[in-house]
């Protein structure tokens, strides 16, 4: 399934708050840029990075999303992770879509510059549900 | 070679995060080990976190079969201007108060 609630872009992104399962066999967190291109959802992490070897190790993601209006509430997409292609991610940090957060061109091209040479790596989710969490 | 900078706040910094922040995202796992998450009325007094959650919310419920948590807040105007904190720990028997195994705080305007 695609993203379907009002809180989700179709084409943008949002911060997210990524729930993984960690090395330890216990909840970590982090909180993430989501990147929604028509209706799927994938993210971006240094293929070192300590969240891209709990992925690969362990597909299963929550990934909370808070309502800016009221942070008391949000939703929850429950899904599974799997290794992209990072062209996709690229092309859409440069369609003009809803922007999480007002990123420095700088980093927006230390981003692309890791992609490309593989640093980085881009996870797709496969969304399996989508419910509100918090307050109701 | 570069040198990682280091942009974890101070104490007094992470004590006045915690205090302005009212909600916070809270993950769990499941009975089957799936990470499941919510969003949670966050308290900071004396040191101590404390967490509210609304009615019937299912992360508490698991909470209540393996108490092990994190939580995770950040505030993000622009992108140096990105604060917050990961705290993983687990829900004491009042099933409110939180204890702290350990806090991870970032301050992206350490990176300009």
């Amino acid at each position: 399934m695609t993203s379907a609630h009002r809180l989700l872009p179709v084409d943008g992104s949002v911060v997210i708050y990524m729930i993984v399962r960690g090395k330890d066999g216990r909840p970590t967190g982090y909180p993430m840029t989501g990147m929604f291109q028509g209706g799927q959802l994938e993210i971006t992490t240094y293929r070192k990075a300590p969240k891209a070897q709990f992925l690969l190790a362990d597909d299963r993601v929550c990934c909370v999303v808070a309502d800016p209006a009221d942070t008391s509430r949000g939703v929850a997409i429950r899904g599974r992770a799997a290794p992209a292609r990072v062209d996709g991610f690229v092309a859409g940090t440069q369609s003009g879509g809803q922007a999480a957060i007002d990123v420095p061109d700088e980093v927006k091209q230390t981003v692309r510059s890791r992609l490309e040479s593989d640093k980085r790596m881009v996870f797709r989710i496969s969304i399996d549900s989508v419910r509100e969490v918090g307050a109701s | 070679m570069s040198a990682t900078r280091d942009i974890t706040m101070t104490q007094p910094e992470i004590d006045a995060f915690l205090q302005r922040s009212g909600h916070v995202v809270v993950g769990a796992l499941d009975a089957d080990g799936w990470p499941v998450g919510t969003l949670a009325a966050m308290s900071y007094a004396n040191g101590r976190l404390a967490l509210t959650f609304a009615d019937s919310d299912s992360v508490a419920v698991e909470l209540q079969r393996d108490p092990h948590l994190c939580c995770v807040w950040d505030e993000h105007v622009s992108y140096f201007e990105i604060q917050g904190v990961i705290v993983h720990g687990s829900l004491a028997d009042d099933d409110t108060t939180l204890d702290v195994a350990k806090l991870i705080s970032f301050d992206f305007g350490r990176l300009r």
